[in-house]
């Protein structure tokens, strides 16, 4: 009797706990769409603003009038896409040269990939620069992916699932006759699937997440992705708060779908190799 | 097994690579380059965002349509400042600067060093109808190019003012139409409010030492040595060590640790909020907060910045932005017609319209005399600013430092002045950051040269 009592208030404190983190994690969400619905004078009431009754499109047609918005939309889609499937589809060839195909000096060829993991990005940045516009790639858009076909990092995740692959499996499968294509196709990456998942997360968010790099290689609107947009909905001393998250919801709803779906995998990603 | 394998799988790889870079997008419109005779675009680029992206894209559109068929101008957002610093940078190298170029006021020294651009002067010495005397007098000083006149077109203005919030200020019993003149009177109006209001006394702009470069020049001090960069030696060191400055520093820290002055931290809307939800009784910023320090223009009284000494050259230095037209590889014809946008944005109608829609101060004094400037004027506070303004003396510390070294020096003293409010000594901290910045600016200089 005593032991129910007390675990029935633990399970209460518990649901408690857990309500209060959702509330927290949810909140900054709550804000932004509903933020993104209301007219900026009732945002700077302050909570009472927040109450869901005033909703209307008006701050998303403002945010579309200022920049092109739907453009960059779609032109963030291509960018992420064509950077996702670069990035995996390298990745998944690169390690599986490393892994499977016995060639001399891998080990060190891996270690130099490590190491352009070890460069910090920024330092780069001129370097890259300087590339594309001598190949007069400047302002447009594939040029926004082109320097993150392959990621070190998709290749390393990528080695360390090939890694734990079975032998046997795989000499099974040269037994009976497949060849590298057939044996990665029906066997290596069905297996790995977790992995391949969440890499092509990882992946997504961060082409998705972009700024700097898009910022400094396009000028005009039309070429641009959706995160340079609405940098310029903000400015430091005057805000319309309400056009402001209206940039913010529709930059954060694919994330958030995508997170929502894959939230499973996405974990597994995250601690991929740690353990190795 | 046979090497032919790895081969395939590698030339697979590229294969869908090549294939996808296609399929990906293919939108790529090359911008066109003005010839001498026929029409000419010019590209601009600028670091507007929110509400005056909104007005400068209705003034490049107004232009557009009052030149059509000679000029067009392509204007194009660029992110912040220090973003376009890194971008002009790498622009700088591959030979695509923009014709037209928005920089705020610090990186004048940085823009000069470039040796990029074409001084305005060369324009206006050939331009009859342009009169230098319409602008303010310490902005001409500001931008003033060593080979005469000015090196670019000062754009948009603001200077640090003194705001105070009208209600927290009757309730300490003080007079808001006899405001603090000097830091010493604010200091006590600040330690007043705060004991009998319970609500922070002052605060000020943190975000880096610019509030500290303001209260130097307003006791007639100069912030780099020599004669802030602008005699004919580079600078090569700054000063935070005079007695004016270390007696208006003693006075912060004062303030600080008693816990009378809120410190916002490095975010300015920090600072603007809890001025405007009366958190804070005074606050010291640009001129270009007044909209979200004050949106119903009636809570709040702005009085001009205190000054920390009786110098007569003491005065606020101006900030804002200044528009640089592109020398090295743009053409005459791409030249004269981004001096002919420029000149178009300094108007006297366009002037009063972007003052009015942003917040900034008109950078033409015959911006005054329109009808909208006549509007704008009729708010006591905004007629405090332009009043502020005009009286500035064009003395070489009001004209501020000039060094392309000024990002990282901001930082360093900053850092100095967050250790000084939480208490430590101020000259031998700021002695430190003396030494810190002559190096920094030994770095630039040297790869400046």
């Amino acid at each position: 009797m005593r032991r129910s009592a007390r675990s029935r208030i633990r399970a209460t404190l518990l649901y408690a706990w857990l309500c209060a983190a959702v509330l927290v994690v949810c909140f900054p969400l709550y804000y932004i769409f509903v933020g993104a619905l209301t007219p900026t004078a009732w945002l700077n009431r302050g909570l009472e603003g927040l109450i869901p009754i005033h909703l209307t499109l008006d701050n998303v047609i403002r945010a579309t009038e200022v920049m092109p918005l739907g453009r960059q939309f779609l032109n963030s889609l291509a960018v992420t896409f064509a950077q996702t499937v670069l990035q995996v589809s390298i990745g998944i060839a690169a390690a599986y040269a490393l892994v499977f195909c016995r060639l001399r000096g891998t080990r060190a060829l891996f270690l130099v990939l490590l190491s352009s993991m070890m460069i910090p990005a920024e330092t780069t940045l001129i370097a890259n620069y300087l590339t594309v516009s001598s190949w007069h790639l400047i302002d447009t858009v594939p040029v926004v992916f082109l320097p993150f076909m392959a990621s070190a990092l998709t290749i390393f995740l990528f080695r360390q699932a090939f890694l734990s692959f079975p032998g046997e499996l795989r000499e099974a499968a040269l037994l009976d006759g497949s060849g590298h294509l057939r044996f990665l196709f029906a066997m290596l990456l069905p297996i790995t699937r977790p992995t391949l998942i969440s890499v092509t997360l990882v992946s997504a968010t961060a082409a998705w997440n972009g700024f700097f790099w898009p910022l400094l290689v396009t000028n005009s609107p039309e070429n641009r992705t959706i995160q340079v947009g609405i940098a310029q909905l903000s400015s430091a001393e005057v805000n319309d708060v309400g056009v402001v998250l209206a940039g913010a919801a529709m930059v954060t709803l694919p994330v958030l779908l995508l997170v929502l779906l894959a939230q499973r995998f996405l974990a597994g990603g995250i601690t991929a190799g740690a353990l190795k | 097994m046979s090497s032919r394998h790895p081969l395939l799988i590698a030339a697979a790889a590229a294969g869908t690579a090549a294939l996808l870079a296609l399929t990906g997008c293919s939108s790529a419109d090359s911008p066109s380059s003005g010839s001498s005779s026929g029409p000419v675009t010019i590209t601009f680029w600028h670091e507007m965002a929110g509400p005056a992206a909104t007005e400068l894209t209705d003034l490049v559109d107004q232009f557009n349509k009052q030149e059509k068929g000679k000029i067009t101008v392509k204007a194009s957002f660029q992110g912040t400042y220090a973003d376009v610093q890194t971008k002009y940078t790498a622009s700088v190298q591959s030979g695509s600067t923009p014709d037209l170029l928005m920089m705020n006021d610090v990186s004048t020294g940085f823009m000069v060093d470039s040796k990029q651009t074409t001084p305005l002067s060369t324009f206006t010495a050939k331009d009859s109808s342009f009169d230098e005397n319409t602008f303010p007098s310490v902005v001409r000083k500001y931008y003033a190019a060593s080979s005469g006149g000015l090196a670019a077109m000062p754009f948009s203005v603001s200077q640090p003012v003194l705001y105070l919030n009208k209600s927290l200020v009757k309730k300490a019993g003080l007079d808001a139409s006899k405001p603090p003149t000097t830091l010493t009177e604010l200091a006590t109006w600040a330690s007043k409010i705060h004991s009998s209001t319970g609500a922070y006394g002052m605060t000020m702009n943190m975000s880096d030492s610019w509030m500290l470069e303001e209260l130097s020049a307003s006791g007639g001090q100069d912030f780099c040595t020599p004669d802030n960069g602008r005699g004919s030696d580079r600078v090569t060191g700054i000063d935070m060590t005079s007695g004016t400055q270390v007696a208006f520093l003693r006075e912060l820290q004062a303030l600080f640790t008693a816990g009378t002055a809120l410190n916002p931290g490095t975010d300015p809307n920090v600072m603007t909020s809890s001025f405007a939800s009366n958190k804070v009784g005074m606050m010291l910023t640009s001129t270009g907060a007044y909209t979200t320090a004050d949106p119903t223009k009636k809570t709040s009284v702005v009085s001009s910045f205190p000054t920390t000494s009786t110098s007569t050259d003491a005065g606020a230095v101006v900030g804002g932005n200044a528009l640089w037209i592109s020398g090295k590889n743009h053409s005459d014809a791409q030249q004269n017609a981004a001096y002919a946008f420029a000149s178009f944005l300094h108007s006297p109608e366009v002037q009063a319209e972007w003052a009015n829609a942003t917040g900034y101060l008109a950078s033409n004094t015959d911006a005054a005399d329109t009808t909208v400037g006549k509007k704008s004027l009729a708010d006591p506070n905004v007629a405090a600013m332009y009043k502020q303004l005009s009286d500035t003396p064009a003395s070489q510390a009001a004209a501020g430092c000039r060094t392309g070294a000024f990002p990282t020096v901001r930082a360093t003293v900053i850092g100095a002045f967050n250790k000084i409010v939480e208490g430590a000594d101020v000259t031998s901290s700021m002695k430190a950051a003396e030494t810190k910045s002559a190096e920094q600016i030994a770095a630039y200089n040297t790869a400046a040269q």
